[in-house]
C-alpha cells in the first residue's frame, strides 16, 4: 500500500518537474538554513554543560547599583562565605586574564589566555588533564598547567611534563600538568593556568583576603543533592548580602549567584568579565528565524499543492469511487509530502556538509556536523517528518474532501475558501519577508551608526603598545626617546584605554553629596598629553600640564561627572573633591567621550594625573603608520630586547567590541535574503500556475483587443494587493521588535518611516519582477494556441 | 432483488423555481438483470445512475439497496455499501493516469485490504480474462480507447461487485470497439453480474433485458 503511494508520489514528482523543483528547492534551502541555525543554537546552549557538577556550580556576580553589574568579587569573599554557609561544598577563584611573556626551549611567545586559579581548579571543573596529578598540579606556586597546543608550540613532540617554563623573564615554573585543549563550548578559554599561590606572593588582596576590592571571579559549588530552586537561590543571595554587609557596612552592593551554565548566554550586562560571551537574545532571535524560514518553505509547498489541487481532483474522485476511504487518501497525500520532505532533507544534509566550513568561518564556531550522532539523526528525522506532515496537512485534508462525482467531472474550480487560504499563506510569506528586510535595514544602519559614532575622541591613527612588565622601570627613558623621534612624539601614557574601561570606585566625595548615593566613578590615569593625543575637547579650565607643576593632587572630570556632582561649567573649576580618600581640586572639565562599548551610556569619569603609565598611545601621522611602527619597534627593542614588540590600533579594538553584533548582522542578512528568495520561488510557482489557469481568459481577452501591458497589469494586480497587505501587517511587528533590539544600545538610531518605505518598495519590486516572468510569457502567447487548449 | 426505488425526487432550486432532476422515480432491479436507461440529453439518466451508485443524494423518496434503506444511512455507511457491492464504468474510462494497467486494476483491492498474494492472483485473473496481459505495464495514455475501457471494466470487476453501473460505456468508442464492449457486458451478465447501463444507442439497449426510458426526470415507460 505504502509502496503504491510512494510510487504515485514519485511519478507525480517526475511529471510536474517544474513544481517539484520549486518545492524541493525551496524546502532544501529552508531546511539547510534551519538546521544550520539549530546546530549553532545547540552549540551556544551547550556551554559548560560538560562539567559533571555544572548544575551545582555558580559564579558570584555583583550589582553595584546605577546599572553597574560586574562578574568579579573580592579575593577573600568566596572562602569567607564557605566558612559561614554550610551548603557550600567548595569555592574556587580565578584571576582576570593575564597577558604575559613565556619562554621555554629558547622560544618566546606572548600569551594572552592565561589565568591564575585556586588549587582545586581541576576538581571543580572537568577540563581533562592528560598528564600530571589532578589534586597536586596547582598546589605548588611554581607549578603550571598548559594545554596540548601550547605544549606543542614550545616543545614540539617532546614530553612537556616536568619541563621548565619562564614567565616575563623572571619567574620560573615547572610544568605539572598537560591539559587537553579547552573545549570550544567552555566560557573559560585558556592556554595556560598558573597557581593562585603564585599570584598570592605579590597580590595584597590575596595576602590579606580582602573583602573590598573586586578583582576575582569566584565560583561556588554547592553540595550535591542540594537542589537550588530559584527560591533557595534568592535566600542564599540574601544570606550572602547580609554577610557582606556585616563585613563592609559602608558599601552594600547586591550579590547574585549566576549558574555556571548561564554564564555564556546571560552575561551581556556584566562588566569586567572574560570575553567571548554569547547573547541569549541572539539565540532567541535565531531560533525564531530558523522556524520562520522553515515555515516559509512549508508555505510554498502548501500553496503550490493546493493551487494544483484540481489537477489531482480526478484522481481523488476516482479513488473514492473505487473504494478509498478519506483517511486513506489523507494518508496518501501525507506520505507524498513526507517523501518530498525527505528528499529535501537529504539534499539539505549534503548542502550542510558543504557549507559548514563557511558557516563556521562566519560565526567563528567549530560546529561539526556529526551525522552519525544518534541525537542529530533523530532530530533530522523529526524535522523531516514534521515538515512533511505540516506542509502536507492542508493539501491532504483539502484534497481528500472532494466530492467524487464533481471531482471526476472536473466541475471543481478552486473555491473561494481555498483562494482565501492561499492568499493568507502568500501574505504570511511576505509579512516575514518585509519583517526580515526591515530588520536587515535597521541592523545595518545601527551597526554603521556604531562604527561611525563620534566617540568624543578621534579614534583613527591611534596606535598603542600594551602594558609590558619589562618596561616598567624604564618608563622615563622610554618617554625621553619617544619625545625625540618626530614620528612618535605625539604620544601619551595612560593607565587604561577609553575602549572598554573596567575601573571604577564609589568612594568619591564632593560638597553636597547625598550620603546614600552609591555612584560609581570610573577613572583613567593620564599624563599631560592625553587630551591632545586623543583630541578630547576641554570645555572649561585646563588639562594637566607640566607648566603648573603641582597637578598630582588635581583632577579633571567629564561633563557627566560635573552634572552628577551638581555643578555647572561656571562653578566646577576650583571645587574640592576627594577621590579614593585623596583630596584634590577640579582644574578642568572635558567634553563627554565614550570609554565603554556603546551599549553603555557615558558614566561620570575622573581623570587623574600620573606622569608615567603603562600603556603608550601614539597618534601616527597620516601615511606614516608603517614608519612609526618600525621606529617604535626599534625603541622598544633597544630598551628591552627580551620582550617581543606588540602593538594594536585603538579603532581595531573598538571594532572588535562589536564583533558579536557584526556577526549577528551578517548572519541575519544572509538568512533574510534566503527567506526572501524562498518566498520568491514560491511566488514564481504560484504565478506560473495562475497564468496557466487563466490562459483561456487571456486568449479571449487578447482576441478582443487587450494590450500586453493591460494583461500583465491584470495578472499582477492581485499579487500587488497581497504584498501591500503584507506590508501593512509587517510594519508594526517589525517596528516593535527592532525597537526592542535597539533599546539595548545606550546609543542607537531611531526607526524612520523611510526604512519601511524602502523595504516595501524593495519587496514590491522583487515580487513583481518574480511574477513578471510568467505574466509576460502568458500575455505574449499567441491566442490561437491558448484557445486551442480547451 | 438488488434494489428498489420508491417515489424518489431530486431537485435543485433555480431562481426561486424548483427544477426537478428526478421526478417520482419508481422501479425495482432484480439480481441478474441487465437494464438500459435511455432518454434524450438532460433527461436525468446520469443523475439517476449516480443516485443508484450513491455518489449523489436525493431529496425525497425511498431507496433500498440489498434491503438496506439507503436514504436513512449515514454518509460513511453508505460509502462502505457502494464500495463493497458496486462497480463503476465511465464513458471516459477515468483511469488513473499515473498508474499502469496492472496498478489501476489492483487499486480497488488495495483499499479492501487484500493480501499481496490475493491481489496478484485476482489481477492476473482479470488481465487474463480480458486478454490484456501483454499490456499490464503500459500507462493509460499508451492504450487505445477500447483498451482503456477494457481496463476500466476489469477494474470495476476485480473486487467482484454485485452490480455494475456503466455510464455510456461505449460513448467514446468507435462502433467495432463498442460492440466488443457490449458483447463483454452481455457475457458478464450471463455469468450472473447485474448491470445497469446508461446509453444513447438503441442498438446498445438491445443487449439489455429491460429498458427504462426517461424524459425530464420522469420514467415514461418501464
Amino acid at each position: 500500500m505504502i509502496r503504491n503511494y510512494f510510487k504515485i508520489a514519485w511519478r507525480n514528482l517526475i511529471k510536474n518537474k517544474g513544481f517539484s523543483l520549486i518545492n524541493i528547492g525551496g524546502l532544501s534551502i529552508g531546511m539547510s538554513c534551519s538546521i544550520l541555525i539549530l546546530l549553532w543554537v545547540l552549540d551556544e546552549t551547550s556551554y559548560d554543560k560538560f562539567h559533571t557538577n555544572a548544575n551545582q556550580i555558580y559564579r558570584l556576580t555583583v550589582d553595584a547599583g546605577s546599572d553597574f553589574k560586574a562578574a568579579v568579587s573580592p579575593a577573600g569573599m568566596a572562602s569567607g562565605l564557605q566558612d559561614i554557609i554550610p551548603e557550600i561544598e567548595s569555592t574556587m577563584r580565578l584571576s582576570p586574564p593575564i597577558t604575559a611573556l613565556f619562554e621555554a626551549n629558547n622560544l618566546k611567545f606572548e600569551e594572552q589566555h592565561v589565568f591564575c586559579a585556586d588549587a582545586n581548579f581541576l576538581e571543580m571543573f572537568n577540563f581533562s588533564l592528560l598528564k600530571g596529578h589532578l589534586k597536586t598540579a596547582l598546589q605548588n606556586p611554581n607549578g603550571i598547567l598548559i594545554t596540548t597546543t601550547t605544549a606543542r608550540k614550545y616543545f614540539g613532540s617532546e614530553d612537556a611534563l616536568g619541563k621548565i617554563i619562564r614567565k616575563d623573564n623572571k619567574d620560573t615554573f615547572t610544568i605539572t600538568g598537560i591539559l587537553a585543549d579547552t573545549p570550544s563550548n567552555s566560557h573559560l578559554q585558556f592556554d595556560i593556568i598558573l597557581p593562585m599561590s603564585y599570584l598570592a606572593k605579590t597580590d595584597k588582596n590575596l595576602i590579606k583576603n580582602t573583602w573590598n576590592n573586586f578583582g576575582f571571579y569566584s565560583y561556588i559549588q554547592f553540595n550535591r543533592g542540594h537542589k537550588l530552586s530559584s527560591e533557595a537561590r534568592t535566600n542564599l543571595e540574601d544570606e550572602i548580602n547580609q554577610i557582606y554587609a556585616s563585613k563592609s557596612p559602608e558599601f552594600q552592593p547586591k550579590f547574585q549567584l549566576q549558574p555556571l551554565t548561564d554564564i555564556h548566554l546571560h552575561s551581556s550586562n556584566l562588566q569586567i568579565d572574560v570575553s567571548g560571551h554569547g547573547n541569549i537574545q541572539y539565540v532567541n532571535i535565531f531560533i525564531i528565524i530558523a522556524f520562520i524560514i522553515l515555515l516559509v518553505a512549508c508555505i510554498n509547498f502548501m500553496n503550490l499543492a493546493t493551487a494544483q489541487s484540481f489537477r489531482r481532483a480526478k484522481e481523488v474522485g476516482l479513488r473514492k469511487v473505487i473504494g478509498a476511504k478519506r483517511n486513506q487518501l489523507i494518508f496518501q497525500f501525507l506520505s507524498e509530502s513526507i517523501l518530498i520532505s525527505f528528499i529535501s532533507l537529504f539534499i539539505a544534509v549534503c548542502v550542510i556538509y558543504l557549507v559548514t566550513p563557511a558557516f563556521n568561518n562566519l560565526t567563528e564556531k567549530q560546529i561539526v556536523f556529526q551525522l552519525l550522532d544518534n541525537k542529530i539523526w533523530l532530530n533530522l528525522i523529526l524535522i523531516g517528518l514534521i515538515t512533511g506532515l505540516f506542509s502536507g496537512s492542508y493539501p491532504a485534508l483539502f484534497l481528500s474532501g472532494f466530492k467524487p462525482i464533481k471531482a471526476i467531472k472536473g466541475r471543481l474550480r478552486s473555491g473561494h475558501e481555498n483562494l482565501l487560504f492561499r492568499n493568507g499563506l502568500v501574505i504570511t510569506q511576505f509579512v516575514v519577508s518585509v519583517f526580515l528586510l526591515v530588520g536587515t535595514v535597521v541592523v545595518y544602519k545601527q551597526l554603521n551608526f556604531i562604527k561611525d559614532k563620534d566617540l568624543g575622541f578621534d579614534k583613527s591613527n591611534l596606535l598603542y603598545i600594551p602594558e609590558k612588565d619589562g618596561i616598567y622601570n624604564k618608563r622615563s627613558a622610554l618617554k625621553t626617546v619617544l619625545q625625540q623621534n618626530p614620528l612618535t612624539s605625539d604620544f601619551s601614557m595612560v593607565s587604561d584605554l577609553p575602549t572598554n574601561l573596567i575601573t571604577g570606585a564609589v568612594n568619591v566625595e564632593w560638597e553636597g553629596k547625598d550620603p546614600n548615593s552609591k555612584i560609581i566613578f570610573p577613572r583613567i590615569d593620564i599624563d599631560e598629553n592625553f587630551t591632545s593625543v586623543f583630541q578630547i575637547e576641554t570645555l572649561r579650565g585646563r588639562s594637566f600640564s607640566k607648566a603648573f607643576g603641582t597637578d598630582a593632587s588635581n583632577y579633571v572630570i567629564n561633563e557627566k561627572a560635573m552634572k552628577v556632582m551638581g555643578m555647572n561649567l561656571e562653578t566646577a573649576i576650583g571645587k574640592n573633591i576627594s577621590f579614593q580618600d585623596k583630596k584634590g581640586t577640579i582644574i578642568g572639565v572635558v567634553k563627554d567621550f565614550n570609554f565603554k562599548p556603546l551599549q553603555y551610556a557615558i558614566e561620570p569619569l575622573i581623570l587623574r594625573f600620573r606622569e608615567k603609565n603603562n600603556i603608550v598611545v601614539v597618534r601616527t601621522q597620516p601615511g606614516k603608520t608603517e614608519a612609526t611602527i618600525k621606529a617604535l619597534k626599534e625603541i622598544y627593542g633597544n630598551l628591552n630586547p627580551a620582550f617581543p614588540f606588540a602593538y594594536n590600533f585603538v579603532d581595531k579594538d573598538l571594532e572588535n567590541q562589536y564583533r558579536g553584533e557584526q556577526q549577528m548582522g551578517t548572519v541575519f542578512n544572509l538568512f533574510a535574503i534566503l527567506a526572501i528568495f524562498i518566498s520568491c520561488i514560491g511566488l514564481y510557482g504560484l504565478s506560473a500556475f495562475i497564468a496557466e489557469q487563466r490562459i483561456k481568459e487571456i486568449g479571449i481577452r487578447k482576441v478582443l483587443g487587450a494590450s500586453i501591458f493591460g494583461l500583465v497589469n491584470m495578472l499582477s494586480k492581485d499579487f500587488f494587493k497581497l504584498v501591500l497587505t503584507a506590508l501593512f501587517i509587517a510594519t508594526p511587528i517589525a517596528w516593535y521588535v527592532m525597537d526592542t533590539w535597539l533599546q539595548d544600545f545606550a546609543y542607537h538610531i531611531n526607526i524612520r518611516w523611510w526604512m519601511f518605505a524602502l523595504s516595501g518598495i524593495a519587496i514590491v519590486v522583487i515580487a513583481l519582477t518574480t511574477i513578471s516572468f510568467q505574466t509576460i510569457k502568458a500575455a505574449i502567447t499567441n491566442p490561437i494556441k491558448s484557445l486551442k487548449t480547451e | 432483488m438488488i434494489l428498489q426505488i420508491k417515489n424518489l425526487f431530486k431537485w435543485v432550486n433555480s431562481g426561486g423555481n424548483r427544477v426537478f432532476l428526478l421526478n417520482d422515480i419508481d422501479f425495482t432491479v432484480n439480481e441478474g438483470e441487465f437494464i438500459s436507461i435511455m432518454g434524450p440529453s438532460g433527461s436525468g439518466k446520469t443523475t439517476l445512475l449516480n443516485v443508484i451508485g450513491m455518489l449523489d443524494d436525493f431529496n425525497e423518496g425511498e431507496y433500498a439497496f440489498l434491503n438496506e434503506p439507503v436514504h436513512t444511512l449515514k454518509e460513511k455507511y453508505r460509502a462502505n455499501l457502494y464500495k463493497e457491492y458496486i462497480g463503476f464504468v465511465f464513458q471516459s474510462y477515468h483511469l488513473i493516469d499515473e498508474l499502469t494497467v496492472y496498478e489501476n486494476i489492483e487499486t480497488p483491492l488495495l483499499y479492501k485490504k487484500h493480501s499481496a498474494s490475493e491481489r496478484k492472483a485476482l489481477v492476473a485473473d482479470m488481465l487474463d480474462r480480458f486478454n490484456i496481459v501483454g499490456k499490464k505495464d503500459l500507462f493509460p495514455s499508451q492504450l487505445s480507447g477500447g483498451q482503456q475501457q477494457l481496463v476500466g471494466i476489469a477494474r470495476a470487476l476485480v473486487s467482484s461487485p454485485k452490480l455494475i453501473l456503466a455510464d455510456e460505456p461505449t460513448g467514446n468508442l468507435n462502433s467495432t470497439q463498442g460492440t466488443e464492449i457490449m458483447e463483454l457486458f452481455k457475457q458478464l451478465n450471463k455469468e450472473g453480474v447485474t448491470i445497469i447501463q446508461v446509453t444513447h444507442s438503441e442498438s446498445n439497449a438491445t443487449y439489455g433485458s429491460r429498458t427504462i426510458r426517461l424524459k425530464d426526470g420522469m420514467i415514461v415507460n418501464n
